[in-house]
């Protein structure tokens, strides 16, 4: 790519501005703003207006130009389209650099890595014998990055950004010169005001108004009626125009002064009729303009010059109102004062209104006033009728009054005086009756205490007779006892003893002297013992058993009887005399019985003895004191039988005196007296509970005879107390009756008497309330009046509010747009003839690709600036371009466009629709743009795929 | 009376003779006429008839115990003196009856009477009341009110100087009532007239020939159920009124405000359809109306 001729060029830094910048000689496109002094310094350039900004270009054609366009350079031309390629190539680089910068990293890294990887396998494969090593590690990992860096790069390319639409589109503004000098800024997009309409409402409202307020105060007396409805109608007619346009939003197509100043320092290139008639392709659509702008603003113009105009001749008009209006006064005030005072004369009218209404209800007061006063004095001329009537009847009901006085007083004293003869009469009986209750109730008492006293001491005899029973019966089952022990008990002897010779002992002589010795005491002692067996059995043989026979006949005699039948026996029982026989007896016995028991021991002994002396014997074999131990057995044998003499002698005695000792004997004698003496005593109890038991029974029947006594008494006298009771009821029920009786009489014929007198009351009463339902109807009325007034002066209070807000707003809107359009006139004027002035706005839509799923970005820009980089666009080579783009995704463009955001929004271009003005891009611009040095080769050809592509 | 409280079993005491009440002897009631002061005989009724209860009801009360009121008697009524001039009834024999005052003649006082009725020319200085009716002949001065129970009728030349109220209220002119006339229900009006206000509780009509004129102080004339009917010229509150614009149904509507229809708009109702409130009034007329109700559809 060719440099274009001012890159040729050295630089001059000594001509730079303090930016580094040499406006003309870089190469600069110029279309940066011009200082003011620079202006005003070139002395051709002097404009008319003295501090005015370069609103239109010093152009020799400036003067005739019906349009004008804002320039970023003077270098292209608006046909050629290299502007559209510098703005396009612009706003895709900045795209591009924004995608690179994303993904940069990856693009280089990745193939770096492969490319690594790679030569470090084949370094090893050349080192290696035969390229073995050309599978290692490193080989597949440089395989591996290179297939990744391949595709990373095919989704790189893919998610590019392409540009789907590009266009430009002109935003028209135009100049409107006053005739009275200056220019004002309007943009024609927006409606001029219906100023026709609003001028008609405001002097509309101005011929209405003129003659309202002098109804307020006729010379001529007319009807109020015709009053209100003059009013109210002024008020109508007023308003009429207030509902037709109220809801009209006034915009004002003129631009303000300060934004306008924005315009006025652009640099902007005059065009000739086929320039502009070749714009208008590009302006926005034509429904989106207004059609007639120039004519319409052309038109408001002329009516703010015409209203103007009549300020010189509208000063005469207000010459009979109140308000005095100065010369010089503006038309709009001296309305607003006349309408001021119209207004002020409709509420004075309104307030009168007010007035009527306090007077109506005042009327009314007094005219009830009389109605109740009417009804007052009829009420008082009944009370004076009343009065007459009552002085005529007053002395019969006077004495009405004190005979049934008398009446009742007669009544009540002769009841009284029976109802005391009743009651004294009664009271006599009572008391006898009572006396003789009193004296039943001592004597009832009396027998009550003794029949008491009678039971208890029969109780006692009862308690006792049981006890000696039980008392005489162990003393007798005692005595049986002891009888029985006396005479049948027996003593316990052994069986008699028999002889053994297998007892087992050991021998008991060593020698034979000693064996020999010992079978001679043997002999001997089985001796003596024998003979004391003996003895004692011919002593026993000698006892005489008379007294023990006869001591058992009593006891049998006593055994087979009862204790009542014993008593008989008991006597000799206590005389019995031969006790000192029967202890000698039992003395004999029992020393029989103790021999036979010795000799049963020492045969035992003597046996076993034997034993010992046999075995000595046969031990020491002494055959030859055989003879002698058979003798000794002889002995042992004979005492064998002795002793089973005595043991039979023993048991064969009738009886046994075992137990016959002195004690038994006492005993058996305290039984028998004991028993004997307590027999008698049961028999004496016996005859005093008989004795009890009579006088008992006649004591209980006397009591009931008492009772029954007491009982007849008690009954008499509730008899006396309940018949006296049902006399005096009686008595009173027929008092009652009478005296009510009398009441009733008594009021009949009050009734009778007076009954003319209520009857007057009562139609004093209903004539009365009568009058009060007609004092309520009639106070309706001022309610009703008081409504009806209410309604008129609510309504033209409602209307008289309604006109001053009307007016203030139409004073307002007209004042306001008046005052912008002074405001915005410029103080000189330039030119005579209105221009136009098309403002170019480029939109864009690109496709991009953040991750997968595309998205389209569409935006708008303004531009008033191209500058070229001084440092790239001088001598900057492409392939150095294109390193610095990859190291630091720095833009390829060698310029730069300046936007200004106040332009922007003083054209709306983020809010513009562009449906038209697309522009073709060709590549011969493209080309023509890196020929001259404001764009990179590779930069081109990308534009050129990303643009073709669509 | 029950048998067994007219022979009550005497009360018999043991040991006693048997209780008996004194035997009194029977006396008749008296009958004659009373020494003491009576009126219409209610009292000698009264006596009989509470004598003869007594016998019938204890046969042994002794009646000669209700004889002879010690009490002295009362005065006797207060009587007025004749020269004493009172227009309104004193006994009750004259409560009843038409009260006739025929003229030339001057009353001084208020008159009270069942009916009353005024002949010629009578002049009355003070209120007239008539309990069921009044009629008031021609050429009358009333000075005070007339109100009347019934029927009032004041003819021609008349001039009451109060309020007339009334149940109906007919009057014929030429007259002058200085206050109000009020009527319970209808109000019937006939030739000239002049008042301070006019109110019918039904209807009221005012009629005469094209000479006469109802003269009202007040600015508005109110039928509370009725038709208002006007066949004369009238004036209300010094103003002429056109009944055609000037005579409204009246009704009420939401919040207490105050409907008016023109008489004109609901003149084919006919009484069956029920009776409105009429009004006559120079505070409004029909064209004034229209526009306000305009106005309020203008607001709307």
């Amino acid at each position: 790519m060719l440099p274009p001729e001012s890159r040729e060029q050295s630089l001059n830094r000594s001509n730079l501005t303090p930016h580094g910048e040499k406006p003309d000689e870089l190469g600069r496109i110029d279309a940066s703003f011009v200082p003011e002094s620079d202006y005003l310094d070139g002395g051709e350039q002097t404009l008319p207006f003295a501090s005015g900004p370069v609103a239109l270009q010093p152009s020799p054609a400036a003067g005739n130009a019906p349009g004008f366009r804002v320039s970023l350079s003077d270098r292209v031309k608006v046909e050629d389209g290299l502007e559209d390629a510098a703005v396009l190539a612009y706003e895709y680089d900045r795209r591009r650099v924004e995608w690179w910068r994303l993904r940069r990293f990856g693009l280089i890294g990745l193939p770096s890595l492969a490319l690594v990887f790679l030569v470090v396998a084949a370094f090893t494969a050349l080192l290696g014998p035969n390229f073995s090593n050309i599978t290692s590690p490193c080989f597949s990992l440089g395989l591996l990055f290179l297939i990744i860096a391949v595709l990373f790069s095919l989704y790189c390319w893919y998610t590019r950004p392409q540009v789907i639409s590009f266009g430009r589109a002109y935003r028209r503004l135009v100049s409107l010169p006053l005739a009275r000098g200056g220019i004002v800024w309007c943009d024609a997009a927006i409606p001029a005001p219906d100023f026709q309409t609003l001028r008609d409402s405001f002097f509309t409202l101005y011929q209405e108004s003129h003659d309202m307020g002098a109804n307020a105060n006729p010379i001529v007396q007319t009807s109020e009626i015709e009053h209100k409805k003059q009013t109210l109608q002024d008020l109508k007619t007023l308003l009429r125009p207030a509902h037709t346009d109220q809801a009209q939003e006034m915009t004002s197509p003129f631009i303000p002064r300060d934004e306008a100043a924005l315009l006025d320092r652009l640099r902007i290139e005059p065009l000739s009729w086929t320039e502009l008639s070749n714009l208008e392709q590009h302006t926005l659509p034509v429904e989106m303009q207004h059609l007639n702008t120039p004519f319409e603003l052309q038109h408001l113009s002329q009516e703010i010059e015409n209203y103007t105009g009549m300020r010189g001749a509208t000063v005469q008009v207000p010459t009979d109102s109140v308000d005095h209006v100065a010369v010089t006064t503006p038309l709009h005030t001296q309305i607003t004062s006349r309408m001021d005072a119209n207004f002020t004369r409709v509420a004075t009218e309104i307030e009168q209104w007010r007035e009527w209404t306090g007077r109506e209800k005042n009327f009314y007061l007094d005219v009830a006033e009389q109605y109740r006063a009417a009804g007052e004095q009829a009420g008082m001329g009944y009370d004076r009728t009343a009065l007459r009537l009552e002085e005529e009847v007053q002395p019969a009901s006077i004495q009405l009054e004190s005979d049934a006085a008398f009446f009742r007083l007669n009544i009540e004293e002769h009841y009284q005086g029976i109802r005391q003869e009743i009651e004294g009469q009664r009271d006599v009986v009572l008391e006898e009756l009572n006396r003789e209750r009193r004296s039943m109730e001592s004597v009832i008492d009396e027998r009550s205490d003794e029949h008491a006293m009678l039971q208890a001491e029969y109780k006692s005899f009862k308690d006792q007779r049981t006890r000696l029973e039980s008392s005489t019966d162990q003393r007798f089952d005692g005595l049986q006892q002891h009888l029985d022990d006396l005479t049948r008990r027996t003593y316990t002897v052994p069986n008699p003893p028999h002889f053994r010779s297998d007892y087992a002992a050991e021998p008991s002589a060593s020698t034979t002297e000693e064996c020999l010795q010992q079978l001679a005491e043997l002999r001997a002692e089985t001796r003596l013992a024998t003979s004391a067996a003996n003895n004692a059995l011919t002593r026993f043989a000698r006892l005489q058993f008379e007294p023990l026979d006869e001591l058992a006949r009593l006891e049998t005699q006593i055994r087979s009887s009862n204790k009542w039948q014993s008593t008989a026996y008991l006597g000799q029982l206590i005389n019995f005399k031969q006790s000192g026989q029967l202890l000698a007896l039992a003395g004999e016995v029992s020393e029989a019985a103790s021999v036979y028991l010795d000799t049963a021991a020492d045969f035992e002994r003597l046996n076993r003895r034997w034993c010992a002396l046999e075995v000595s014997i046969r031990t020491l074999g002494l055959a030859g004191y055989a003879a002698r131990l058979q003798e000794a057995q002889e002995y042992l044998l004979s005492l064998s039988r002795v002793a089973g003499s005595l043991h039979s002698s023993l048991l064969s005695g009738s009886h046994s005196p075992e137990m016959a000792r002195p004690a038994t004997f006492q005993n058996i004698y305290d039984l028998a007296a004991g028993l004997e003496r307590e027999l008698d005593e049961l028999t004496s109890l016996a005859n005093s509970i008989t004795f009890s038991e009579e006088r008992l029974s006649d004591l209980g029947d006397e009591l009931g005879q008492l009772n029954e006594q007491y009982d007849h008494n008690t009954a008499e006298i509730e008899k006396v107390q309940t018949d006296a009771s049902v006399k005096l009821y009686q008595l009173s029920q027929t008092q009652k009756q009478i005296l009510e009786k009398l009441d009733s009489l008594k009021a009949d014929r009050l009734r009778q008497i007076r009954g003319h007198i209520e009857e007057l009351a009562a139609e004093k009463k209903n004539i009365l309330k009568l009058h009060k339902n007609g004092e309520n109807d009639l106070s309706e009325i001022p309610y009703v009046t008081d409504r009806l007034l209410a309604t008129h002066i609510s309504g033209a209070d409602r209307l008289l509010k309604e006109a001053r807000q009307l007016h203030k707003g139409l004073e307002n809107t007209i004042s306001g747009i008046v005052h912008d359009f002074e405001e915005s006139i410029l103080p000189d004027r330039l030119l005579t003839t209105g221009s136009e002035l098309l403002v170019p706005v480029w939109y864009f839509q690109f496709k991009e690709r953040p991750t997968w799923s595309q998205r389209v970005l569409g935006f708008a820009s303004c531009h008033v600036t191209m500058d070229l980089e001084p440092s790239v666009g001088l001598g900057g080579p492409d392939r150095a371009s294109l390193w610095s783009f990859l190291a630091s995704a720095k833009p390829a463009a060698y310029y730069h466009l300046f936007e200004e955001p106040q332009l922007t929004a003083l054209v709306g271009a983020h809010n513009l629709d562009y449906p038209a003005g697309l522009i073709e891009v060709s590549s011969a611009q493209l080309d023509k743009l890196v020929a001259e040095g404001w764009l990179n080769r590779w930069l081109a050809k990308i534009l050129k795929g990303a643009f073709k592509h669509n | 009376m029950s048998e067994d409280n007219k022979n009550p079993e005497p009360v018999t005491f043991p040991g006693k003779p048997a209780y008996q009440a004194t035997v009194r002897p029977s006396v008749q009631p008296q009958t004659g006429p009373l020494t003491r002061p009576d009126f219409e005989d209610n009292l000698a009724g009264f006596r009989a008839e509470f004598f003869q209860f007594v016998a019938e009801t204890d046969p042994d009360f002794n009646l000669e115990l209700l004889q002879n009121n010690p009490t002295p008697p009362p005065p006797p009524a207060p009587s007025h003196p004749a020269s004493e001039e009172t227009w309104h009834p004193t006994r009750k024999v004259e409560m009843a009856g038409p009260l006739r005052l025929s003229g030339p003649k001057v009353v001084t006082g208020d008159i009270l009477g069942d009916q009353i009725q005024l002949v010629g020319d009578v002049r009355v200085k003070g209120s007239l009341y008539g309990r069921s009716g009044v009629h008031i002949g021609p050429g009358c001065v009333i000075e005070g009110h007339v109100v009347s129970g019934g029927l009032l009728k004041i003819e021609a030349g008349c001039r009451v100087e109060g309020a007339v109220v009334g149940n109906n209220v007919s009057l014929s002119g030429p007259l002058y009532v200085q206050g109000p006339v009020v009527s319970h229900q209808s109000l019937e009006t006939w030739g000239q007239l002049e008042a301070q206000a006019l109110y019918a509780g039904t209807s009221l009509s005012l009629r005469g020939t094209s000479a006469d004129e109802v003269r009202v102080e007040a600015g508005l004339i109110l039928a509370k159920a009725g038709n208002l009917e006007v066949s004369t010229r009238v004036t209300l509150a010094r103003q002429k009124v056109d009944p055609d614009q000037q005579k409204f149904y009246l009704a009420q509507g939401e919040g207490g405000s105050i409907i008016l229809t023109p008489f004109a708009e609901l003149s084919q109702l006919s009484p069956e359809e029920g009776y409105r409130t009429s009004v006559l009034t120079t505070l409004t007329d029909a064209n004034l109306e229209k526009l306000l109700a305009g106005l309020e559809s203008l607001k709307s």
